[in-house]
């Protein structure tokens, strides 16, 4: 498939990264809960919340991949690498920007007043993301060079 | 590179205290929101607000001027446009995400707050500040 506008370019394969980088998210949840991880929700991970958990890991990441994807071809020729590194970079400016971002401001309201669930809050958004944005970043890059004319 | 790092913890710090401004003041009614799920006093939210915007501002102010070449438009419609992408990658993923998980009261007024403090006034100072 190849799309000449990159605009509409970024939003298709921004769009389908987003939904391949949210389909692994449940299982995530579930390895978080078995290691233990601070943050992790063992007494959550249900089937109930799993099947839910993928409906909101696939549309919205469908819907946050499609927007971002649309920034990167905006963004495009400053964005350091080529191909598939060059999407992983984007993928890890993303989740710096938006995740760590997050993950900073529940980390200053937990410092100033030592509330436990701003640290969870903070784990959550600082583990979650990477490997999903990261996976974002490396299937854009691919999708997007190879729909490009 | 020098001027983004002065103009960026600039247009961070009053960001910040937009929000802060947003947060406190019950300002258009609809907008107003407590920025913690958690009662939270206002010296406490002030520290927040312009310690984050402080340090996030810095590091976008970085990023604007790494991406200049790139982002369209000039000067201060320049600026907009940064701060209509950076609102639509930091806080995004937050208030969606809080949508979707049944806290609609928290999440839209946060992206309207969000909206006026990062997209409207981070994005018309970055704008202003810096130029190449």
């Amino acid at each position: 498939m190849k799309i000449s506008n990159p605009l509409v370019r970024g939003f298709y394969t921004g769009l389908l990264a987003g939904i391949i980088g949210g389909v692994p998210l449940p299982i995530f949840r579930i390895i978080e809960a078995m290691i233990e991880l601070y943050g992790a929700v063992p007494h959550l991970v249900t089937y109930d919340f799993l099947i839910f958990h993928l409906g909101y890991a696939v549309g919205l990441h469908g819907l946050l991949g499609a927007i971002w994807g649309v920034i990167y071809s905006i963004l495009y020729d400053g964005i350091p690498g080529k191909g598939i590194k060059k999407g992983f970079v984007y993928g890890c400016i993303v989740f710096f920007i938006s995740d760590i971002y997050i993950a900073s401001t529940n980390l200053s309201l937990g410092l100033l007043t030592w509330i436990e669930e701003y640290f969870i809050w903070t784990s959550q958004w600082a583990v979650g993301g990477a490997q999903l944005w990261i996976i974002y970043g490396i299937v854009l890059g691919a999708l997007y060079k190879r729909w490009s004319l | 590179m020098k001027r983004a790092i002065v103009a960026g913890p600039i247009a961070g710090f009053v960001s910040g205290v937009v929000d802060l401004i947003f947060s406190i003041s019950g300002l258009f009614g609809m907008f107003s929101v407590f920025p913690a799920f958690f009662p939270v006093d206002t010296q406490t939210l002030a520290i927040n607000f312009i310690t984050v915007g402080v340090i996030w501002g810095s590091i976008w102010g970085i990023l604007y001027a790494l991406f200049y070449e790139h982002i369209p438009a000039k000067g201060i419609k320049k600026g907009i446009v940064y701060g209509l992408i950076i609102w639509l990658i930091a806080p995004l993923n937050n208030w969606t995400t809080s949508a979707a998980f049944g806290y609609y009261l928290w999440a839209i007024p946060y992206a309207v707050t969000s909206f006026f403090s990062i997209c409207i006034t981070y994005g018309i100072l970055i704008g202003y500040l810096y130029k190449k």
